[in-house]
C-alpha cells in the first residue's frame, strides 16, 4: 500500500527536476495587492496555446522554446481577481524575473474550499455542486448545533431516527458522510449520527458537497460530505465568548482562544451545552427529548519548522450525559418505572505532518485516532435497584499518506493510500470483531483555460469483510460567459454495511428467532445445527453470497447564473441509481418455528429532483434567498398479487413498480433575509418548508399509499442584534415563532425564545 | 336488527348476454340479465371475547337477504359468511353446510368485474377460506396508528353463496365503529379510538343465478 505512494512521490518529484531549462524561460510571481501571492493564477501566451499555473509561493515558470524573437505578451487571469496583460521584451534580460500584481474584481467569491478536491480551491473554480456556509451566516442565525444550521440549507431535511440526522437528494442520513476539518465523525446509531453531537461556535465555514464523493473518502460519501471546517490559522492573538439562554432551559456556553505568531499558531475551544429537555406527548413517561448537559473541548494548531515543513494536530473530545424516564414489564407482569442514564463519549486526535520537498509537490502523512463509546443504565425508579445496562466501544485509527503534484500549467496531481483499522467492543457483538479496510486514490485535474475544467478521480478499497469496492469519478465545469458557469459530474458511491448487517449474533430469548450477520452467519447455524435447533435450512451456506456494499450511481449537473452582480441563480439536477440496499431475510427455519435471518442485498432505489437557490443582494445592508427542492424518492417494489386475467379467471402475478418512499417531501424550501443598518444593528428572518410526506406504513405495503400523507409544515426563526462597542453583542432570537408542534418532528421543540451575548477580543 | 342499518341500492343492469359465455349452464336460447344489488352494512357488532373463547359466537350474515341470521340456523345454507371478532368464515368445510366458498383478490372492488369459475377455496381446520392478517387487514403493531386493524381498500373478496347460485365481490371497508378515518390524531390514541369489531363492508351480488357478472 505505502509502496505505491512513495512511488508515486518519486515519480512526480523526479519529473519536476526534470524540467529542461532553457535560455527563454520566464519566471514570474503573481500577488494581489496586499503583497500575498496567489496560487492557481493562470499565464497563458498570446497565438500560442502555451500556460502556466502559479504553484504555491504564487510563482510561475514559462518555457517559451525558441518561437519567439523579440516579445511576448501574455494574460494572468484567476478568478475574483481583474485579468491583466503583460508584454516581455525577450531581448531585455532584466525581464526573465517579473512580479505581476492583479487588483480584486468587484465581484469576490465566497470561500475557498476544500472538501470537494481535498486540495484548497476557490468555490467558483470547482466542478462539483459545492455549497459553503459561512461563519458569518452561523452567528447570525444564532445556532448552537449542527442540526440547527443544516435545517436551513436548501436540499437538506432533518429526519429524526436514533438522533437528528440530515436527508440529502432524498437519502436517509446513514449516507452522507460527516467530517470534522476533513475528519470522518464516527459513532451512528441505526445509521444516524447525531448531528446535536457537533457545536458549530468554532467554525470558520461548512463546506457541503452533494453527490457521491467515495472517488475521494470512501465509505459513507454517497449521498454527500459535509465537513465542518473549524476556527484556525489566526495570525493574532483573539478569542471570544458566547453564552445563550433560552426555553426549556437551555444553555450554551462557549469560549475560544487563538494564539498565534510567526510560523505557529494554537486554537482553543470549549463549549457546554445543556437543556432540561421537553415532552411533546404529554402522556408519555419518557421526554421526547431528555434532560442532557454536554461538553466539547477542542484543540487545532500547527507550527512551520521550516517553510517547507509543518506539524499539525487536531484534537476534539465531546462528552454527554443524559436522564429520561421508561418504563418496562418486569418478570412478574408489573410495571416497572425505570430511570434511564445515558452517557456518550467520542474523541478524535489527528497529526500531521506536511512537507514539500520542491514547490510544486506537497506530501502529507497523518495519522488520526477516533473513539466513540456510548453506556447506558436502567435503575427501577423506586427502589433504584439495577435493571440492566448496555455499553458500546468503537475505535478507528487510520494512517494515510498523500501526495500532490502541480505540473507546469494545466495539470494537477493527488494520489494517495492509507489503511483503517476498526474494532468494536459490546454486548451486542459478543466476537469483539475487528476489521481492516485498505485504499488507494488518484485524481487529476486537467485546467486548459481558466474556462474549463475537467477532473477525475478513482478510489479502491478493500474490506476484510465484505467486497472490494471501485469508485470513480469524473466532473467538468465550463465557464461560457461572465454570467454563467456550467458544472456536471458522474460518479460511484458506496457505504460499507452496518455493524450488525456484519456481526450481529443476536437470539431473541423469547419470541425465539435469531438475527447473524453476514460475517457470523455460517458459524450461527453451524452452532444451532449442532445444537438441534435447526428444522430446515431454506438457504444453503454455499449459496450465500458475500455481502456487498449499498452503492449507488450518480449524475449531477447545473449552473451558476450571474445575471447583474447582485443576483445568483444556482440550478443543479440530479439523479441517483442506488443497488444493493441490505435487508433481513429468513436463511433457516428453526424447530420452535422460528426464523434465523441474516442481511441480503436485495432493494433498489432511484432518487432525482432539482435543487435551485436564488440569492439576492438588494443593497449593502439587506441581503436575501430562496431555496427549492424538487424530490421524486423511489423504491422498488415486487408485488406477488393475485388477479384476474382476461377471462375472470386467477392467476398470479408479479408486479415489479417503483413507488414513493416513506419521510421524503417532493416540495421543501427556504427562504432567508438578513438586514445590517451598519451601524451596530441586525436583523434576520428565515423560513423552511417541508411539504407533505409519507410517514406510517399502515397497509404494510411498503411504500407511501395516496391516504398516508402527512401534511407538511412550515417553521420560521427569526433574530435581532445590537453590537455594543467594538466587541460585544447582544441577541435576541426566536425559533419556530409559530410554534409548529407534531409528535412525529421530535427536534422541534415548539416556540423558544432565547438571548446571546458574545465577545470578541 | 338492533344497530344494524343497510342501504340498498339496486343496479338493473340489462345486460346482453352472449350465448358463448353462458353455453356450460344455460340453454345457447336463454338471456340472463344481469341483476346487480350493492349493499353496505355498516357498523356490524362481532364480538369476540378472549377470555372467554367459547362464549362468542360467529355473526353470521346472509348476502342475499341483506340481513344477520341467528345461530340456531348454523347448521343450514341460510346464512353465507360469518364475523367474529378479525376471523372470517364462509359457510363451506369445517365452518358449515354449505358450499359457499371463497377467493381474494388484490384488485380494487370496484375494478372487479366478473368472478372467476374455478379457485373458491372452503374453510379448513388449518386454514381460513377468508385469510386475516396479510389478507383482509395490516396489523399495524408498533407502528402508526399504533396496534390497530387496518382494512385494505385494494383487497376484494369473491364469494360464492351457500348455495352455490350467486357470486359476490365483498370489501371489508373498516373494523372499528363508524369507518373512522385511520389518519386521525383520535384514532391514534387509544383512549379515542373508536370500539374495534365493528365491520363495515360493502358487497355486490349478482342476484342472477350462475351469472358471474359483477359490474
Amino acid at each position: 500500500m505505502f509502496r505505491f505512494s512513495t512511488i508515486t512521490g518519486s515519480l512526480l518529484l523526479f519529473l519536476a527536476l526534470a524540467m529542461p531549462l532553457n535560455a527563454q524561460v520566464i519566471e514570474g510571481v503573481v500577488l494581489n495587492d496586499e503583497g500575498k501571492s496567489l496560487q492557481d493564477a493562470h499565464i497563458v501566451v498570446e497565438k500560442s496555446g502555451l500556460a502556466a499555473i502559479t504553484g504555491k509561493t504564487g510563482t510561475f515558470s514559462l518555457n517559451l522554446g525558441e518561437i519567439f524573437s523579440d516579445s511576448v505578451t501574455f494574460t494572468i487571469s484567476r478568478v475574483g481577481y481583474q485579468t491583466e496583460s503583460y508584454t516581455v521584451y525577450l531581448n531585455n534580460s532584466d525581464e526573465r524575473f517579473i512580479t505581476i500584481e492583479l487588483k480584486e474584481s468587484v465581484y469576490t467569491s465566497e470561500a475557498v474550499v476544500v472538501t470537494a478536491t481535498k486540495t484548497l480551491k476557490d468555490i467558483e473554480e470547482v466542478s462539483l455542486p459545492v455549497s459553503v456556509i459561512t461563519a458569518e451566516e452561523i452567528r447570525q442565525s444564532g445556532s448552537m448545533r449542527l442540526s440547527d444550521v443544516l435545517s436551513e440549507q436548501t436540499g437538506m431535511q432533518i429526519v429524526n431516527d436514533h438522533g437528528t440526522g440530515i436527508q440529502v437528494q432524498g437519502f436517509d442520513p446513514d449516507y452522507t458522510l460527516i467530517m470534522i476539518d476533513g475528519n470522518p465523525v464516527i459513532g451512528r446509531s441505526a445509521g444516524t449520527l447525531d448531528l446535536t453531537r457537533i457545536s458549530v461556535r468554532n467554525v470558520e465555514q461548512i463546506e457541503v458537497v452533494k453527490g457521491p464523493s467515495s472517488a475521494l473518502w470512501g465509505s459513507e460519501a454517497l449521498a454527500g460530505v459535509i465537513n465542518i471546517i473549524t476556527t484556525g490559522n489566526r495570525e493574532k492573538a483573539s478569542g471570544g465568548l458566547t453564552t445563550r439562554y433560552g426555553e426549556n432551559n437551555t444553555l450554551d456556553l462557549s469560549g475560544d482562544l487563538s494564539l498565534g505568531g510567526k510560523g505557529f499558531n494554537n486554537n482553543f475551544f470549549v463549549n457546554r451545552n445543556s437543556s432540561g429537555g421537553y415532552r411533546l406527548n404529554p402522556g408519555s413517561v419518557s421526554q421526547t427529548v431528555p434532560e442532557f448537559e454536554n461538553y466539547t473541548l477542542g484543540y487545532r494548531g500547527n507550527v512551520e519548522i521550516t517553510e517547507r515543513l509543518q506539524f499539525s494536530g487536531n484534537l476534539r473530545w465531546f462528552n454527554e450525559s443524559q436522564e429520561n424516564r421508561s418504563s418496562a414489564i418486569s418478570g412478574d407482569g408489573q410495571t416497572v418505572l425505570l430511570n434511564s442514564q445515558d452517557n456518550r463519549t467520542d474523541f478524535m486526535g489527528r497529526t500531521e505532518i506536511n512537507y514539500n520537498p520542491a514547490d510544486m509537490l506537497d506530501i502529507n502523512l497523518s495519522l488520526l485516532t477516533s473513539y466513540y463509546g456510548t453506556d447506558s443504565q436502567l435503575t427501577a425508579t423506586d427502589s433504584g435497584e439495577f435493571f440492566s445496562a448496555t455499553s458500546f466501544n468503537q475505535f478507528f485509527n487510520r494512517p494515510e499518506l498523500q501526495s500532490g503534484y502541480r505540473w507546469s500549467g494545466k495539470h494537477h496531481s493527488l494520489a494517495g493510500a492509507g489503511a483503517i483499522f476498526e474494532r468494536l467492543d459490546a454486548e451486542r457483538y459478543p466476537s469483539q470483531p475487528s476489521f481492516t479496510t485498505k485504499f488507494l486514490f488518484a485524481q487529476h485535474s486537467w485546467t486548459p483555460s481558466p474556462e474549463f475544467e475537467v477532473t477525475g478521480g478513482l478510489r479502491y478499497d478493500t474490506h476484510s469483510e465484505y467486497s472490494s469496492q471501485f469508485s470513480p469519478k469524473i466532473s467538468t465545469r465550463y465557464r461560457a460567459a461572465d454570467w454563467i458557469q456550467f458544472r456536471a459530474s458522474a460518479g460511484r458511491g458506496f457505504k460499507a454495511p452496518e455493524f450488525r448487517q456484519l456481526f450481529l449474533d443476536f437470539t431473541n430469548s423469547t419470541a425465539g428467532y435469531s438475527v447473524f450477520g453476514s460475517s457470523t452467519v455460517a458459524e450461527g447455524i453451524e452452532k444451532q445445527l449442532a445444537e438441534g435447533t435447526i428444522d430446515r435450512i431454506l438457504i444453503p451456506l454455499e449459496n450465500l453470497n458475500e455481502i456487498r456494499a449499498e452503492s449507488s450511481w450518480a449524475l449531477n449537473g447545473g449552473f451558476d447564473l450571474d445575471p447583474f452582480q447582485n443576483i445568483r441563480l444556482r440550478v443543479n439536477l440530479f439523479r441517483n441509481n442506488v443497488s444493493d440496499l441490505i435487508e433481513t431475510a429468513p436463511v433457516a427455519r428453526r424447530t420452535n418455528g422460528q426464523s434465523v435471518f441474516t442481511y441480503f442485498n436485495v432493494d433498489d432505489v432511484y432518487t432525482q429532483g432539482v435543487e435551485t437557490e436564488f440569492r439576492i443582494q438588494f443593497s449593502q445592508r439587506l441581503r436575501g434567498s430562496i431555496g427549492y427542492q424538487l424530490l421524486d424518492a423511489r423504491r422498488k417494489i415486487e408485488r406477488e398479487r393475485t388477479v384476474q386475467n382476461e377471462l375472470g379467471e386467477v392467476i398470479q402475478q408479479t408486479d415489479i413498480s417503483f413507488e414513493p418512499m416513506f419521510n421524503r417531501s417532493m416540495h421543501s424550501g427556504n427562504f432567508s433575509l438578513f438586514f445590517e443598518n451598519g451601524s451596530g444593528w441586525g436583523a434576520n428572518l428565515r423560513g423552511t418548508l417541508r411539504g407533505q410526506f409519507g410517514l406510517f406504513d399502515q397497509n404494510g405495503n411498503g411504500f407511501v399509499d395516496p391516504n398516508e400523507y402527512e401534511p407538511g409544515y412550515m417553521v420560521w426563526n427569526a433574530a435581532a442584534s445590537r453590537e455594543v462597542g467594538n466587541t460585544a453583542t447582544i441577541q435576541i432570537g426566536a425559533d419556530n415563532i409559530l410554534n409548529y408542534i407534531n409528535v412525529n418532528q421530535p427536534h422541534l421543540a415548539g416556540r423558544l425564545w432565547y438571548g446571546q451575548l458574545s465577545i470578541k477580543f | 336488527m338492533h344497530n344494524l342499518k343497510i342501504q340498498y341500492i339496486f343496479i338493473l343492469a340489462a345486460a346482453f348476454i352472449l350465448s358463448s359465455c353462458s353455453d356450460s349452464t344455460t340453454g345457447a336460447d336463454d338471456e340472463l340479465i344481469s341483476e346487480i344489488e350493492v349493499q353496505t352494512v355498516e357498523d356490524l357488532h362481532a364480538p369476540f371475547d378472549r377470555e372467554n373463547p367459547e362464549a362468542s359466537a360467529f355473526v353470521l350474515f346472509n348476502l342475499r337477504t341483506g340481513e344477520t341470521v341467528d345461530n340456531d340456523q348454523a347448521e343450514s345454507d341460510n346464512w353465507d359468511i360469518g364475523f367474529r371478532g378479525t376471523s372470517i368464515i364462509v359457510n363451506s368445510g369445517s365452518s358449515g353446510p354449505g358450499s359457499a366458498g371463497a377467493v381474494m383478490l388484490d384488485v380494487a372492488f370496484d375494478e372487479v368485474e366478473i368472478a372467476p369459475t374455478e379457485g373458491y377455496r372452503q374453510d379448513s381446520d388449518d386454514e381460513a377460506a377468508i385469510k386475516g392478517s396479510g389478507g383482509w387487514y395490516t396489523y399495524t403493531g408498533e407502528g402508526n396508528p399504533p396496534r390497530a386493524v387496518i382494512s385494505h381498500d385494494d383487497t376484494t373478496i369473491i364469494l360464492k353463496t351457500a348455495d352455490s347460485k350467486h357470486y359476490v365481490k365483498l370489501n371489508i371497508m373498516s373494523y372499528y365503529k363508524g369507518n373512522p378515518d385511520y389518519n386521525t390524531e383520535e384514532f391514534a390514541n387509544f383512549r379515542t379510538r373508536p370500539e374495534s369489531q365493528f365491520f363495515t363492508f360493502k358487497y355486490a351480488i349478482q342476484l342472477a343465478e350462475g351469472l358471474r357478472d359483477l359490474k
